[in-house]
């Protein structure tokens, strides 16, 4: 069986996929992972002091291989990127997917580059057709650009924001009983960092369908990648 | 607690049901998800079909499949009022999510629950992977391809359009898929319903292209948003 190579690109440092992760539950057994993190080379220190968002930065978030929480200005960390890209490229990997649904410029890139957030959008205004859609995003600063963003993708959305981290569970399980009569057709995760456990709390709460874009955008990597013929009884 | 079943109302613009078609998305649907199927020409025969919707100059061509395999042909414009009905009919018997099985443009539809039309999703995931580069599309009949270039081309990649019918001979689309072969395409979309997994697996062989299937890559788009199942873990190692 031909076996193709996805590398997989955090913001944060890795791992960024474990074993038993949901994310690999959508990838067939034809498709390998490598994983590379933005941030692999450098301290907590350093993080803080040089990729810090400051007033009117786009504000992305992410762990360090600790569980250290850490907010990012996200024009900082695009030359990081760009190098994993490259990086991953000379390694030999076939596809490469950020594991981020923030907005990011072009990058150069020679394989196929994933990128979640339009695939997110698309997706959920597709399904929504115009109507209306609760948007969890990871932090509070980012709320008004995700109204902005939102908007132009086509649909009605409510933002709110909550962690994804399981000592975060029970604002997150707030958040999700708030939207049980907001009028959503459905609820989507704006963030990768969601996971099944996060999911699944948030429709017991809200009574809602969730799309979560950390399994959806790797079922889509996968519909490309992989030719397995695949059955279910 | 129990986790609820859900039910993904599969509508065709041909004939239920589509024996060829509901494996292949099944294959991508947990078990919490169930499938009741509709089609937009089940009250008619393929003599009415080609005698009342046959394709005049200027619609847009449809093809789909009657419940005895015989390939049916028809305008886009008269097959509209049907799938609305079946829209509603599905909503009444309580679908969750509705998934219209056809890649072809559709005007908006009035419904209440989500319903996934899999053309916007199956062209930007294209776009989005091929970065502006050549896309070769197989489309199932030739009176398709000029609206079809048309529609790629607005999509974002340079397309190179064919035509097979997922509906005649194997041979057919083995033969179109070794044409592809050293194109310059960075891989090959499959512009219709109609193809099949197995068909997949043909045309990247023989092409040595990767190749996206609109079937497989809808059904994994209404599992995401659907199911509250959790998946099975992986068989092989992650990394090698």
């Amino acid at each position: 069986m031909k076996k193709r190579t996805l590398a997989i690109i955090s913001i944060g440092q890795t791992p960024c996929v474990r074993e038993h992760d949901d994310m690999l539950t959508r990838l067939p057994d034809d498709i390998v992972i490598r994983q590379y993190g933005a941030l692999d080379d450098l301290t907590p220190e350093v993080v803080l002091r040089d990729y810090a968002p400051k007033e009117g930065d786009e504000v992305l978030v992410s762990g360090m291989r600790g569980g250290l929480r850490v907010r990012l200005a996200g024009h900082k960390i695009v030359p990081l990127l760009q190098q994993r890209i490259l990086e991953a490229e000379k390694d030999g990997v076939d596809a490469i997917l950020l594991q981020c649904t923030g907005e990011f410029p072009h990058f150069e890139h020679h394989v196929p580059l994933i990128l979640p957030q339009q695939i997110l959008n698309t997706t959920a205004a597709q399904l929504a057709d115009g109507g209306r859609v609760a948007i969890i995003l990871p932090d509070p600063d980012q709320v008004e650009d995700g109204i902005r963003r939102w908007k132009a993708a086509g649909v009605d959305p409510i933002v709110v924001s909550s962690y994804p981290a399981m000592d975060a569970i029970d604002h997150l399980r707030e958040v999700a009983a708030s939207l049980k009569n907001s009028g959503a057709l459905f609820v989507c995760f704006d963030c990768m960092g969601f996971t099944q456990q996060m999911k699944t709390v948030v429709e017991q709460e809200s009574g809602l369908p969730v799309l979560q874009p950390r399994t959806l955008v790797c079922a889509v990597a996968a519909e490309l990648l992989s030719t397995l013929e695949r059955t279910r009884p | 607690m129990a986790i609820r079943q859900k039910t993904l109302a599969l509508l065709t613009i041909g004939q239920s049901p589509r024996v060829d078609l509901t494996g292949d998305v099944r294959s991508r649907l947990p078990d919490d998800i169930r499938i009741v199927e509709y089609g937009a020409l089940d009250p008619y025969t393929l003599e009415e079909v080609t005698a009342r919707f046959s394709p005049k100059e200027g619609d847009e061509v449809l093809v789909s499949r009657m419940r005895d395999g015989r390939q049916a042909k028809f305008a886009g414009r008269c097959v509209n009022p049907l799938l609305q009905a079946c829209i509603e009919k599905a909503e009444g018997e309580g679908a969750d999510a509705i998934l219209l099985l056809c890649t072809g443009e559709f005007p908006r539809f009035t419904h209440r629950v989500p319903l996934l039309a899999p053309q916007k999703l199956f062209q930007f995931t294209a776009a989005q992977w091929a970065d502006g580069g050549k896309v070769a599309v197989i489309v199932p009949d030739r009176d398709q391809v000029h609206d079809a270039e048309k529609r790629w081309s607005c999509g974002g990649v340079q397309p190179v359009i064919t035509y097979a019918s997922p509906y005649g001979p194997l041979s057919a689309i083995e033969q179109t898929a070794k044409t592809l072969r050293g194109c310059g395409a960075a891989f090959v979309c499959l512009d219709c319903m109609g193809f099949s997994q197995h068909m997949k697996a043909r045309v990247a062989a023989l092409s040595g292209l990767p190749v996206l299937l609109p079937r497989t890559l809808a059904a994994c788009a209404a599992a995401e948003l659907l199911s509250e199942e959790e998946r099975p873990p992986r068989t092989a190692p992650t990394a090698e």
